[in-house]
C-alpha cells in the first residue's frame, strides 16, 4: 500500500466530510473564476459590439468640413494603397434631431447617415448580418422610393420606438446647416432658419438594432438611434452636392495586423491623402488677381478668413518656393466719421489692414503726388473718395465704428480713432478690389439697398453717393490701416488674415500665364503639405483598432467583480477550511496514532495538506463548471436587473479556457492557504492529546500571547492605513478599503477571543444562568467559534458597507452645494445656439416666448449657457475607455455662482476664494486648468489631481488639460470643465452654445423644460431634471452596490451555513453531555435555548464585529462626501440577519436534541 | 535478534517528574502527577503498573514511550536520551524502538487488517525508500500468530473487539521494537477476550524478548507479571519482583 493509496482511501472513507470541503472549494472556485469570466464576457461583448457597429470599416476620416466625394476614389486608386484596401466608401455622417410630423414626439442625438451602396457593402459580408435589405433578402436597403416628394429614410428599431413611428410616417429631420463661414464671426449667419436645416422625410423601412442598425463610430455601448438617408438626397438638402464629410476604408488586413504593419499602413494612407487632397477640400483657393493685380497671387478661404495655421503654413510655403506672402485683413466699418464733425460720416465702408511695404511696387500713391509716410498703428490712409466725402485732410482725426464679436458671439459696436496720415489715389492698392473677398449676401447685388448681410445694417443710412461708389468700385476699401492695427482691432479666434497676397511675377509678367500659374500651383502644393490637417479633421484614424483598444474598457469588470466577490470567496474558503478542520478533528485519534507510530510531523502535515489539496482540486474542477454558470448568471443579471450598470443588453457570455485555468489554480491556492493553518495546528498537537481527541495545542498563556500579537499586528496597520487615507485624502481608494477591511476583521476576531478569555462567566445558578453557561460553552472550542463568528462578520461587513453607501438620489436637493449645483434642469442641443438664451434679446432672436406666461417664466429662469466640445463620455455610463473627453467651456457666471462641492483641489485655495477660480490659473508650460467629477476622474479617466491629459485642439496641435479640482458626485460626470476663454482659444471652430444649466422658479421645471424644448425643437434641445441625471449616474453606483449586496447575501448564506455546521458539530460531539444534563432534570426546551444562546452569542459577535469594522472603514469617505450614515436601513438589515440566524440555530438545535435520552447517553463519539 | 542482544536492551528512568500547568483559579497552579520516579529494566523483562484512575500510570507510559516529555529527570533507552533528539530523529527512534498497544485500538477504519499492521513500516519506508516486501511477510506471520491470518483483507469494522485489539498487538510488533508499551490493552474487552489478549501479549513477549510495560486496572492481568509496580501519590513503588 502506498501513501497515495492511503490518502485516497482516507478521503473516500470520510467522503461526506470530503464532499463538504470540496463543495466549499467548488463555491470559492465558482465565485472567483466566475468573476474572471464576467470580466472576459464584458470585454468580449464590447469587442463584439465594436466589430458589429463598425462592420468592415477599419479607417475613417470625419472632416470638420465637406470634401469632394471623388477624393475617396482617388485615394482608393492610389497605387500604394490598392494592395491593402478592400473597399472604400464616401458618406455623410451627422448628428441631428428628429420629430414625428404628426405625433410630435422627438428624439435627439440621432445619427443621421447619408449613404449609398458602397457604404452598405461595408456591412454586407455577414459579420454584421445581411444588410442587403432591412432584413428582406434581395431588395435594396431603401426598398422603395418614398411615396411623396420627400426623401426616404430607413430608421432602426430604437428610433422607431423612441418616436412611436411606423413605415410610411413622415418625420422632420433637423440638422445643423452646413456653412463654411464661421457662424460666430461678423460674416456668419445666426438666425434659426440659417442655422438649422429642416427636412421632411418618409419612413420606408425599419431595420433591426443589429449590424448596420447598430452602426456608430463612437466608442459607446449604448444602442444608437439611427436614420439612413440616400446620400445624394441628403447632400442636396444640405446644399453640398458632390461633397461628403466622411471617408471610410476597409483594409484587407483587418483591424489586427501587427503593430508595425498597422503603423506602416496608417502612414501610407496618410501620405495618399496628402497626395490627393486639393485646395478645394480645405476650402482654399489659389488664384491670380485681376487687372493691375494680375501678377499677384491670392490665397483665400471660403471661410472668408484664413485660419492661423493655414496663414502660417501658406506664408512658410511661399518662402519655400521663393515667394513672399503679405497678409491682408479686410473688415467692415459701420461708420467712418470726422472726429471733430460727426455729421460728416461714411456708412458701411470696407477698410483693409495691410503693410504697404510688403505689398511691393504697386502700393499706394499719394493723391497729391507727395511721399507717403510709413503707416503707424494709430494712423489711417483715406482713399480720395473717402477723404473728399469726409472733407478730411492729413492731420485730421477720424473715428471708426465697427462690430466686434463678444464672448457669446454677440456683436458689440465699438470705436477706434485714427489720425489721417495720407490721402491715397484710388490706383494700385488704393483701388484694388481684390483686397476684399466677396461676401455672400453682399457680393453680386446691384445696389447696396439690396444687401442681405449677416450683420445688422440700417440700409436707410445709405446715400445715393454710396450707391454710386458701389456701382463704380464695389467693395474696394475706402480706408487703410496698418496690419498691426487691424490685428489689434479685428483679430478673432478664427484668424487675423482674410487673404494672403503673393507677388508671383514682375510688372512685365502679367501676360505670362503659364509661368504665373505654375508659381501658384507650386505654392498650393507646398501649402497643402505644410497645413496641419488635424485642424480640419482631415486625417484618417484607425477607427477599428482604436475601438478595439477602447473595448478593454475603463472599468476592469474582472477586477470589479473580484472585488465584489472577495468576501464571498473568503467566506467560501473559510467555510471549506472550517469543514476541513472539523473533519481533521474527527480524525484526531488517527493523526495521534500516526505520530505515535513514528511518522514525523512533517509527513503527517504533508499528508493532510495533500488531502486538502486533492479536495480543493476536485472542488475546483466542479467549481469551474459552476463558474461558467455563475458568469452566465451575472451576465443575465447585468442585462436585466443590473442593466443600469452597463447600459446595454448586448452582453454575452465569453468563456476563455485560460481564464478558467487561472481561476481554478487561484482558487486551489486560496483554499489550500486557508487550510494550511488548520493542518499545522493539528499536526503540532501532542500525540497523547490527539489520542484523547484534544486538538488544541497551546497552553493558556501561549494562546493569549499569540492572540495579542495577532490583534496588534492587524489593528495597528489597519488604523495606520486609515489615518494615512484620511491624511492624504485617499479614503476613496478601493485598494485601501480592501486592505483595511480584512485587517479590522482579523484583528477584531483576535480581540474578541482575548475578551472571551478574560470573561469570568461561569456556570452558576441565578438570573442569567443560561447566558453565562452559553457564553462559557461558546468559548470551548475557540478556533471553531472564531471561524464561525468570522464568517458571519465577513458577510455583515459587506452588507453594512453596501447599506452605508446606498443613497436615494431621487431626493437630491437643489442646494447649491449638492451635485446639481442648485440647478433644476440641465440641457443640451444638437445644433449649437448662436444667440444667448439667458438674455431677452437672445430669446427673441431664437424665437422663444418673450411675453405672456411662458415669456415671463423664461425671464424668471436663470440660464447659464456653456460651450461644448463633443467627445467621449467620461461617466460610468460608458463602458468603453474614453480618450478624448467631452469638454465644457465654463462661463464666468458659473464660476461666480460658487456652486457644487469640491472634494479636493490641486493646491490650497485661500479662504473666501472659490476653488472655481483655479480655472483661471496659468501654468508656465501652457497647460490648461480643468475641473472634473471626482468619480469620473478617479475611476474612468484614472487622472489624479495635478495629472495631465493631452487632447487634440482645433488649431492643428494638442492641448494639455491639467486637473486642478474634483467635484463631489456632480452632474458633470460625462465631461471635463475648462474656462470659457481657454475653450475659445483652443477650440475656435466649436461655435455656439450647446450645454445649458437652468434655474427655474419652484415647481416650474417641467413648464420651463417644455417651453424651451418646444421653442428650440429645431435645435434638438433636450432638457432633463438634474436629479434624473444624477439618478442615472447613481444608478450605476447603486447597481454595483446591489451587486455587492447580493454577493454579500450569498456570503451571509455561507456564514449561516458555517454557523449551522458548527452548531450541529458541537451538539453531536456533546450529545452524551447534553443527555446527561437531561438526566439531571434539564428540559429539552431549556437545552435547545441554551444551544441557541451559545450560537446566538457567536452570531451577535460576528454581527457586531462586521458592523464596527465596516463603519470604521467607510466613515471617513462618507464624511468626506458629506453623507451621513444611514442607521435605519443598517439596523433593519442587521435585525433581519439576527432573526434569520437565530431561527436557523433553533431549528438545528431542536433537531439535534431529538435523539432519545439513553441512546444519547451511550453515544460513542 | 539474539538473546544476548536482547538482554543488552535497557530502559533507565531516573528521577522522573511530570507537572501539568492549569489555568483554573486565579493565576493557575501546577499539578504534580509524577515525582522522583526511578525504573530500570532489561530486555526480556515485563512490568505491570497498576494504580487508581488519575494516578499517572498512562502519563508514565507516555513519557517512557516518548509521546510526552518529563518536567524533570531522565529517560534513557539503550543509553540514548530520546528527548535530546530532534523531532525527526525522535520520530524515527520511536518508530524503530517502541511499539504501542492502546486501550482504543486506533485501527484506521479505511485500511484492511494487513494494511493496519503494516502502517508503522510506511514511516520506516519513507526514510529507507525500501519496497516493503520484508514487512509484508512479517505482517502476515504476525497476523497468523495472533489468529487473524484469515482476516487479512477485512476492515476493522468487520472485526470483533478482541480481534481488533489482537490486530493492534500485531501492529505494535511489526518493527520488532525494543520496548513494547501497552496502555490498558484489555480495558475495553470482555473477560474472555481480555484473557486471550493477555495470553497473546505474554507469548509474543517471550518470543521477542523486548522490554514489556503494561498499564492496567486488571489485577488478573497484572498477576501474570513477575514485576509489578503501583503509582501512589506520584511515586512508583514496585510491589513484586523488583
Amino acid at each position: 500500500m502506498s501513501r497515495s493509496t492511503s490518502i485516497l482511501r482516507a478521503l473516500w472513507h470520510h467522503r461526506w466530510t470530503s464532499l463538504a470541503v470540496a463543495a466549499g472549494a467548488a463555491t470559492a472556485t465558482a465565485v472567483l473564476t466566475g468573476a474572471l469570466v464576467v470580466g472576459d464576457s464584458v470585454r468580449g461583448s464590447l469587442r463584439d459590439l465594436t466589430l458589429e457597429r463598425l462592420g468592415g470599416i477599419d479607417h475613417a476620416l470625419i472632416g470638420q468640413r465637406f470634401v469632394r466625394q471623388e477624393l475617396i476614389d482617388e485615394i482608393a486608386a492610389d497605387a500604394s494603397l490598392t494592395p491593402h484596401l478592400d473597399h472604400a466608401a464616401p458618406a455623410i455622417l451627422l448628428r441631428g434631431s428628429i420629430e414625428h410630423a404628426e405625433l410630435h414626439t422627438r428624439a435627439s442625438d440621432v445619427g443621421v447617415q447619408g449613404i449609398d451602396e458602397r457604404f452598405l457593402a461595408l456591412f454586407a459580408d455577414g459579420e454584421a448580418g445581411d444588410v442587403s435589405a432591412g432584413g428582406v433578402p434581395g431588395s435594396s436597403f431603401f426598398p422603395t422610393e418614398s411615396t411623396g416628394p420627400f426623401p426616404p429614410v430607413v430608421i432602426n428599431e430604437s428610433l422607431r420606438n423612441a418616436l412611436g413611428a411606423s413605415v410610411g410616417d413622415a418625420l422632420l429631420l433637423h440638422l445643423k446647416r452646413w456653412t463654411e463661414v464661421p457662424r460666430g464671426s461678423l460674416l456668419g449667419r445666426k438666425e434659426t432658419n440659417e442655422v438649422v436645416e429642416s427636412t421632411r422625410l418618409e419612413i420606408v423601412s425599419v431595420i433591426p438594432d443589429a449590424g448596420i442598425g447598430r452602426f456608430g463610430l463612437d466608442a459607446n455601448q449604448a444602442q444608437p438611434l439611427l436614420a439612413f438617408v440616400p446620400r445624394d438626397r441628403l447632400a442636396r438638402a444640405l446644399d453640398q452636392e458632390g461633397a461628403v464629410n466622411a471617408l471610410l476604408l476597409s483594409t484587407r488586413d483587418g483591424a489586427s495586423p501587427d503593430e508595425n504593419g498597422a503603423e506602416t499602413l496608417a502612414n501610407e494612407i496618410d501620405q495618399a491623402l496628402t497626395r490627393h487632397l486639393a485646395p478645394a477640400d480645405l476650402g482654399l483657393s489659389f488664384h491670380r488677381g485681376t487687372g493691375e493685380a494680375a501678377a499677384v497671387g491670392l490665397v483665400e478661404s471660403d471661410e472668408l478668413i484664413l485660419r492661423p495655421a493655414v496663414a502660417e503654413a501658406a506664408t512658410e510655403a511661399a518662402q519655400q518656393v521663393g515667394l513672399e506672402a503679405a497678409p491682408v485683413l479686410a473688415y467692415l466699418a459701420n461708420t467712418i466719421a470726422r472726429a471733430d464733425d460727426p455729421s460728416r460720416e461714411i456708412p458701411y465702408a470696407t477698410v483693409a489692414a495691410l503693410d504697404p511695404a510688403q505689398q511691393g511696387a504697386s502700393g499706394f500713391t499719394a493723391a497729391d503726388g507727395s511721399a507717403l509716410p510709413v503707416l503707424e498703428d494709430d494712423q489711417i490712409f483715406l482713399g480720395t473718395w473717402a477723404a473728399e466725402d469726409l472733407g478730411a485732410a492729413v492731420g485730421d482725426t477720424v473715428r471708426m465704428d465697427y462690430f466686434e464679436v463678444g464672448p457669446r458671439e454677440e456683436l458689440i459696436e465699438t470705436s477706434a480713432t485714427f489720425e489721417v496720415a495720407g490721402v491715397v489715389a484710388m490706383t494700385g492698392l488704393g483701388g484694388d478690389e481684390t483686397l476684399v473677398q466677396e461676401v455672400p449676401g453682399i457680393a453680386g447685388t446691384e445696389n447696396m439697398a439690396d444687401w442681405d448681410p449677416p450683420f445688422p445694417v440700417e440700409l436707410g443710412r445709405v446715400r445715393p453717393k454710396d450707391e454710386t461708389y458701389w456701382d463704380d468700385w464695389r467693395d474696394t476699401p475706402k480706408a487703410f490701416v496698418s496690419f498691426a492695427a487691424g490685428r489689434k482691432l479685428w483679430e478673432t479666434r478664427w484668424g487675423n488674415t482674410t487673404s494672403l497676397r503673393v507677388r508671383i511675377g514682375g510688372s512685365g509678367d502679367a501676360q505670362n500665364d503659364s509661368r504665373l500659374d505654375g508659381q501658384l500651383d507650386a505654392l498650393a502644393t507646398a501649402t497643402l503639405d505644410a497645413i496641419p490637417r488635424e485642424s480640419f479633421g482631415l486625417v484618417f484614424r484607425p477607427i477599428k483598432a482604436d475601438g478595439l483598444k477602447a473595448s478593454a474598457g475603463a472599468t476592469d469588470f474582472s477586477g470589479l467583480f473580484l472585488g465584489f466577490s472577495i468576501f464571498l470567496i473568503i467566506s467560501a474558503a473559510l467555510l471549506a477550511a472550517l469543514l476541513f478542520r472539523l473533519g481533521v478533528e474527527q480524525r484526531a485519534g488517527e493523526i495521534g496514532l500516526q505520530l505515535a507510530l513514528g511518522f514525523p510531523r512533517k509527513t503527517v502535515s504533508r499528508q493532510l495538506l495533500k488531502e486538502g489539496t486533492i479536495l480543493a482540486a476536485l472542488g475546483a474542477v466542479v467549481g469551474v463548471i459552476g463558474a461558467v454558470g455563475y458568469g452566465a448568471g451575472v451576465i443575465h443579471l447585468l442585462r436585466t436587473w443590473w442593466l443600469p450598470a452597463v447600459g446595454t443588453t448586448s452582453l454575452a457570455l465569453h468563456v476563455v479556457p485560460l481564464t478558467l485555468v487561472i481561476g481554478a489554480v487561484a482558487s486551489i491556492l486560496v483554499v489550500v492557504l486557508s487550510i494550511v493553518r488548520s493542518v499545522r495546528r493539528v499536526a503540532s498537537v501532542a500525540p497523547t492529546a490527539l489520542l484523547r481527541r484534544v486538538v488544541t495545542t497551546e497552553s493558556g498563556t501561549q494562546g493569549t500571547t499569540r492572540l495579542r500579537w495577532t490583534a496588534l499586528l492587524t489593528l495597528a496597520p489597519a488604523l495606520g492605513l486609515l489615518i494615512f487615507a484620511i491624511a492624504t485624502d485617499r479614503t476613496r481608494e478601493p485598494a485601501l478599503f480592501f486592505a483595511i477591511g480584512p485587517l479590522l476583521l482579523i484583528g477584531g476576531l483576535a480581540g474578541l477571543a482575548l475578551l472571551a478569555e478574560r470573561s469570568t462567566a461561569a456556570a452558576r445558578a441565578g438570573a442569567g444562568a443560561m447566558t453565562r453557561l452559553g457564553a462559557s460553552n461558546a468559548r470551548r472550542n475557540r478556533g471553531r467559534s472564531l471561524l464561525a463568528a468570522g464568517l458571519v462578520a465577513t458577510a455583515t461587513f459587506m452588507i453594512v458597507t453596501v447599506a452605508a453607501f446606498q443613497h436615494d438620489y431621487s431626493q437630491e436637493t437643489l442646494d447649491r452645494s449638492s451635485g446639481s449645483g442648485g440647478f433644476a434642469l440641465v440641457a443640451e442641443s444638437e445644433v449649437p445656439l448662436l444667440y444667448d438664451p439667458s438674455t431677452d434679446d437672445g430669446r427673441f432672436a431664437l424665437g422663444l416666448p418673450t411675453s405672456g406666461d411662458d415669456g415671463e417664466l423664461l425671464a424668471d429662469s436663470g440660464i447659464i449657457p456653456c460651450r461644448l466640445l463633443p467627445g467621449d463620455d467620461t461617466s460610468c455610463l460608458n463602458l468603453y475607455r474614453p480618450t478624448e473627453p467631452r469638454i465644457l467651456g465654463v462661463p464666468p457666471e458659473l464660476v461666480s455662482r460658487e456652486a457644487f462641492r469640491f472634494v479636493k483641489t490641486f493646491e490650497p485655495v485661500p479662504d473666501g476664494v472659490s476653488p472655481w477660480t483655479l480655472l483661471d490659473r496659468t501654468f508656465d508650460d501652457g497647460a490648461v486648468p480643468a475641473i472634473g467629477d471626482a468619480n469620473s476622474m478617479q475611476y474612468i479617466l484614472k487622472l489624479p489631481l495635478g495629472g495631465d491629459l493631452i487632447v487634440p485642439d482645433q488649431r492643428g496641435g494638442s492641448v494639455t488639460l491639467r486637473l486642478v479640482g474634483t467635484l463631489a458626485t456632480s452632474i458633470f460626470q460625462s465631461e471635463m470643465l475648462i474656462a470659457g476663454e481657454r475653450f475659445v482659444e483652443h477650440f475656435p471652430q466649436q461655435e455656439g452654445l450647446s450645454y445649458f444649466l437652468i434655474d427655474t422658479p419652484a415647481d416650474q421645471e417641467s413648464r420651463v423644460s417644455e417651453a424651451l424644448e418646444a421653442g428650440l425643437a429645431p435645435y434638438g434641445f433636450d432638457a432633463v431634471p438634474t436629479r434624473e441625471k444624477l439618478a442615472a449616474f447613481h444608478a450605476v453606483q447603486n447597481t454595483y452596490l446591489s451587486t455587492f449586496r447580493t454577493l454579500g447575501g450569498l456570503g451571509l448564506l455561507l456564514g449561516t451555513l458555517g454557523l449551522a455546521v458548527v452548531l450541529l458539530r458541537n451538539v453531536i460531539e456533546r450529545r452524551s453531555e447534553l443527555a446527561a444534563m437531561r438526566a439531571f432534570g434539564f428540559q429539552k426546551g431549556w437545552l435547545t435555548r441554551l444551544v441557541v444562546v451559545e450560537n446566538g452569542i457567536l452570531l451577535l459577535c460576528g454581527l457586531a464585529l462586521g458592523t464596527v469594522a465596516a463603519l470604521v472603514t467607510v466613515l471617513p469617505q462618507l464624511l468626506a462626501e458629506g453623507s451621513h450614515v444611514p442607521w435605519s436601513p443598517i439596523a433593519s438589515t442587521l435585525g433581519i440577519i439576527l432573526i434569520v440566524g437565530l431561527t436557523v440555530c433553533a431549528a438545528m438545535a431542536a433537531g439535534a436534541l431529538r435523539t432519545p435520552l439513553l441512546e444519547a447517553l451511550k453515544a460513542d463519539r | 535478534m539474539s538473546a544476548s542482544h536482547r538482554e543488552s536492551v535497557t530502559l533507565s528512568v531516573t528521577n522522573l517528574a511530570k507537572r501539568f500547568e492549569t489555568t483554573g483559579g486565579r493565576g493557575g497552579h501546577a499539578v504534580e502527577v509524577l515525582a522522583d520516579v526511578d525504573l530500570a529494566m532489561h530486555g526480556g523483562e515485563a512490568l505491570a503498573i497498576t494504580g487508581p484512575s488519575g494516578s499517572g500510570k498512562s502519563t508514565l507510559l507516555h513519557i517512557v514511550g516518548t509521546l510526552d516529555r518529563p518536567s524533570a529527570g531522565r529517560v534513557a533507552i539503550d543509553g540514548t536520551d530520546p528527548f535530546a533528539l530532534s523531532e525527526p530523529e525522535l520520530a524515527r527512534f520511536r518508530n524503530q524502538a517502541i511499539g504501542f498497544v492502546f486501550q482504543d485500538h486506533y485501527l484506521l477504519p479505511h485500511l484492511s487488517v494487513l494494511e493496519n499492521v503494516l502502517l508503522p513500516t510506511l514511516a520506516a519506508r519513507e526514510e529507507s525508500r525500501g519496497d516493503g516486501a520484508d514487512g509484508d511477510a512479517r505482517a502476515r506471520t504476525l497476523l497468523d500468530r495472533v489468529g487473524l491470518g484469515h482476516r487479512l483483507t477485512h476492515r476493522p469494522a468487520e472485526l470483533s473487539g478482541g480481534e481488533r485489539q489482537r490486530a493492534a498487538v500485531a501492529r505494535a510488533l511489526i518493527n520488532q521494537p525494543r520496548l513494547l508499551l501497552c496502555d490498558e490493552p484489555t480495558g475495553s474487552l470482555d473477560h474472555d477476550n481480555a484473557q486471550a489478549v493477555g495470553d497473546l501479549l505474554a507469548e509474543l513477549h517471550a518470543q521477542s524478548q523486548a522490554i514489556l510495560i503494561v498499564v492496567t486496572h486488571s489485577d488478573e492481568l497484572a498477576q501474570r507479571f513477575e514485576r509489578r509496580a503501583s503509582i501512589i501519590e506520584g511515586h512508583l513503588r514496585e510491589v513484586a519482583g523488583a
